[in-house]
């Protein structure tokens, strides 16, 4: 395996009024290359301090890190050469200028060889679907546009690794399906470019991300597979049922099953009461259970959902609860 | 590849200014009617026969004053103003971003404002020959030589304010206090031989001060360098102090953000 | 008024942390003083006593301190709206309670009442270098201040609703600024000016407020003696307060229909 993203026990601390304020606290791990690896933490964990440092936009206070094989400290501008950036303030471009215009200078900025620069902008608009737009003044674009835009001024000089700083987080549905797909199969499917992805939404991560690193309160709290780190946490499921008949005989009996670990009345309506049952294994056995003691007691299942997420949210809690 | 990015950075200042077209015009008119209003200014001297040395016609004086105060603007006040913009709208830290070297990025989008600059000196210079302006005995040579030490000198304090913006988010009222010192202590209304001696103290410690009484030595009287040289060697020490100061003050400024995470916050 | 005073108290705090910036500004004014003190002393080696009626030091000192307010009234509303568009401030004020017209123009508030202070204080520290308001009406001083801030909002209304529009106020600031020193007579009598271009001095009303000024401070006009200043001031005020109604009105319709409230 090809590391490219190496971090060394770095610490970020500021300095806020004169108390020191930490924000990042020792984290290290490794990005290999072609990965599309997730940062995944609430408002304030860090992630975002933490990405500025790899951009060389912050320096750390402790610690090292590499990118791409260069210090992010001593070799910042080849650090920068290879790295896009997709911050999450997309109103930062020039709003009086056309995309095409924006796009040039940055171009520019990052190396691109004058010949090149045409070619380049116009393979980043078709990729994101702005070609249309290409000479049209930024600020007449749309929110969704904006983003997009700002995805294309990251790639305009074809960099090996992007950061993607919740770069959805204004899209609708449908755009910000358009740009994930694109990061999975054309930018880490195809042309094997390392991803990391940041984002404080759960759904974003599942079947996206080939890993995940959990950040909280600027600590790395876990890291691996979405698969490698259920294995950590007990296999627990809860379900909201709603049931006629007698509800007190059926949580009563349902109570004394072991593989239930609780049952709460969420609300007594007059033909029907809500429960949340947690099972502790989910099985088609313990279900079978659960809907023959509803039969025995002579009532009937309404409906049934579950509602915990399963998958990583139980995770996060379980990586994340201190 | 340093030349290629000081030619986009020109590009992109000239894409910005002609996206902004009534300003570009505006700042035309108001350097004309500046023209005007020293034409008028000199006729109220004339009137009362004020003068302010033997020989030498008002109008051309204040001109030459006035003309080139453009570059101490510039200086104290348009480049750090530019990147207080670029703050606001966010564009700064995507620009620190790329590769190119932080000092580059912050100091370049001075390149098209000095240039603008430059011409809109050279425009009121011209608009003021056509009023009645005697450039008859100009030394243009020295006049120029002048002109770039000038330029360079100024820059070194434009970096320096442009830094301290960056640091402290705001315009900073530094320059702006320093700048209307420049117009009363500089000489650009009156040679500062009329101000009271304690005070000609000031202007003695301004770079602008040697500046335009050089300029004005070789546009009203034909100086050479030679002749000048008090001011070339005001000029050239000047510069040797600021710009390591420069230096040390766009790195701190930049050390500064990068440790406080202070870039995009506003 | 609630919601006057919740402004004035934000500029107050939006001032207050910014205490350089406001020191800088007393000084500007010192150094301004100071400019027309100079200025005086060259007349004064080439003996001239007298510029229109009273030495040019007060004469400097007045046109100054009154484009200074002619500055902050034209200014004062454009530049923080547009700094407000620039922050993204200015859609969620508009979006507050606050009706839109309030929300757009409370802002300046503080920095008016500030400009106005500006003034004061700096006729008494030209006093103290030896301007001669010997003679003031102070009341005569004051009517047409008070007049002339009307006036002034409005032009100041006129500019923020092209500010808003254009996204920037300042080209029509500039030009407004500059041809203002030039002919309402800031630094000269008008009577400098070719008979053609007074014309331009006589359709602005600040001339009119300068003049009468310059009469209620330097001669002691009493207000009827400066009908002839005071009633063509009223008169362009009178007729500017429709104007800046009907621009703001038309610009925040003109900006609700396009919806870029928020650009730069």
């Amino acid at each position: 395996m090809d590391t490219v993203i190496h971090l060394d026990h770095l610490v970020k601390t500021y300095t806020s009024y004169g108390r020191a304020v930490p924000a990042v606290r020792d984290v290290s791990f490794d990005v290999e290359r072609g990965e599309l690896f997730g940062l995944f933490g609430s408002n304030g964990a860090g992630k975002s301090t933490l990405v500025r440092m790899l951009a060389t936009l912050l320096t750390p206070t402790h610690g090292r890190a590499t990118v791409n094989g260069f210090d992010i400290v001593r070799d910042e501008l080849k650090v920068r050469s290879a790295i896009g950036l997709v911050a999450s303030d997309e109103r930062s471009f020039y709003g009086r200028l056309t995309c095409r215009q924006n796009l040039a200078f940055y171009a520019a900025l990052q190396n691109v060889p004058r010949s090149k620069i045409a070619a380049a902008i116009e393979r980043v608009l078709d990729l994101f679907n702005l070609t249309a737009k290409a000479d049209v003044p930024f600020q007449s674009l749309s929110t969704g546009q904006k983003q997009r835009l700002n995805m294309a001024r990251a790639l305009v000089h074809d960099p090996p690794i992007v950061f993607l700083d919740e770069p959805t987080k204004s899209m609708d549905v449908q755009t910000a399906d358009f740009v994930k797909a694109l990061i999975k199969q054309e930018l880490v499917g195809r042309q094997h470019k390392t991803i990391v992805f940041i984002s404080h939404e759960l759904y974003e991560m599942d079947n996206f991300c080939d890993r995940v690193a959990i950040l909280a309160d600027g600590q790395l709290k876990a890291i691996g597979t979405p698969q490698e780190l259920s294995v950590h946490v007990p296999r627990r499921a809860i379900y909201r049922i709603e049931v006629q008949g007698d509800a007190d005989r059926i949580a009563q009996q349902w109570r004394a099953l072991s593989s239930i670990d609780a049952v709460t009345e969420i609300s007594r309506g007059i033909t029907f009461t809500a429960f949340d049952v947690t099972l502790n294994a989910e099985t088609s056995g313990v279900w079978l259970q659960v809907l023959q003691i509803v039969g025995e007691c002579g009532g009937r299942v309404e409906t049934y959902r579950r509602v915990d997420d399963g998958s990583l949210r139980d995770i996060i809690k379980h990586f994340t609860r201190e | 590849m340093t030349n290629l990015k000081l030619l986009a950075f020109f590009q992109h200042g000239l894409h910005l200014a002609r996206s902004y077209k009534l300003n570009f015009a505006a700042r035309y008119v108001a350097a004309f009617v500046s023209v005007f209003f020293y034409f008028f200014l000199a006729q109220l001297f004339a009137r009362h026969q004020v003068s302010v040395s033997p020989g030498v016609d008002y109008f051309t004086f204040v001109l030459i004053g006035g003309a080139f105060s453009k570059y101490v603007e510039i200086a104290m006040r348009t480049l750090a103003d530019t990147l207080r913009e670029e703050m606001l709208l966010g564009t700064i830290e995507p620009l620190l971003s790329t590769a190119t070297s932080t000092t580059l990025a912050l100091i370049s989008p001075s390149l098209f404002i000095l240039s603008e600059g430059t011409l809109l000196v050279f425009a009121q210079l011209i608009m003021g020959v056509l009023f009645g302006a005697d450039f008859g005995h100009a030394n243009w040579l020295s006049a120029i030589v002048l002109t770039i030490l000038l330029v360079v000198c100024l820059s070194c304090l434009g970096v320096i304010s442009a830094a301290l913006t960056l640091r402290y988010k705001r315009r900073d009222p530094i320059n702006w206090t320093i700048g209307a010192i420049s117009y009363v202590f500089s000489g650009v209304f009156f040679p500062i031989t009329a101000l009271p001696a304690a005070m000609q103290i000031i202007s003695a410690a301004l770079p602008f001060t040697y500046g335009l009484h050089g300029l004005r030595g070789a546009l009203l009287n034909g100086s050479t360098l030679i002749n000048l040289w008090p001011d070339v060697f005001a000029l050239l020490l000047f510069t040797a102090v600021l710009l390591p100061l420069a230096i040390i003050f766009l790195r701190g400024t930049t050390r500064y953000l990068k440790q406080s995470g202070a870039i995009g916050q506003y | 008024m609630a919601k006057l005073s919740a402004f004035f108290a934000q500029g107050w705090a939006q001032t207050a942390s910014y205490r350089l910036d406001f020191a800088g500004r007393y000084l500007a004014m010192f150094i301004s003083v100071l400019f027309c003190y100079v200025l005086d002393q060259l007349f004064k080696r080439s003996g001239v006593q007298q510029v229109e009626g009273s030495s040019y030091f007060t004469f400097l000192l007045i046109g100054g301190t009154f484009s200074r307010y002619l500055d902050a009234g034209l200014r004062t509303f454009a530049e923080t709206l547009r700094e407000e568009m620039l922050l993204g401030t200015l859609e969620p004020l508009l979006s507050t309670a606050t009706s839109t017209r309030l929300a757009l123009l409370g802002p300046a508030l503080f920095l008016l009442i500030e400009g106005t202070l500006l003034v004061l204080a700096q006729l008494i520290l030209g006093a103290l270098f030896g301007a001669d308001f010997s003679r003031a009406n102070w009341f005569s001083a004051a009517i047409i201040l008070l007049i002339s801030l009307i006036g002034l909002a409005a032009w100041g209304i006129v500019s923020a609703s092209f500010t808003l529009v254009f996204k920037r106020g300042d080209p029509v600031i500039w030009v407004v600024d500059a041809v203002a020193y030039v002919f309402i007579g800031v630094w000269f009598p008008v009577s400098i000016l070719p008979p053609a271009l007074q014309v331009i001095s006589y359709l602005l009303p600040f001339t009119y407020a300068l003049h009468g000024l310059r009469a209620a401070l330097s001669s002691g006009a009493t207000v009827i003696e400066l009908a002839a200043d005071l009633l063509p001031l009223l008169a362009f005020t009178v007729l500017l307060l429709p104007i800046a109604a009907w621009s703001l009105q038309s610009a925040i319709r003109r900006v609700k229909r396009s919806g870029n409230l928020a650009l730069y």
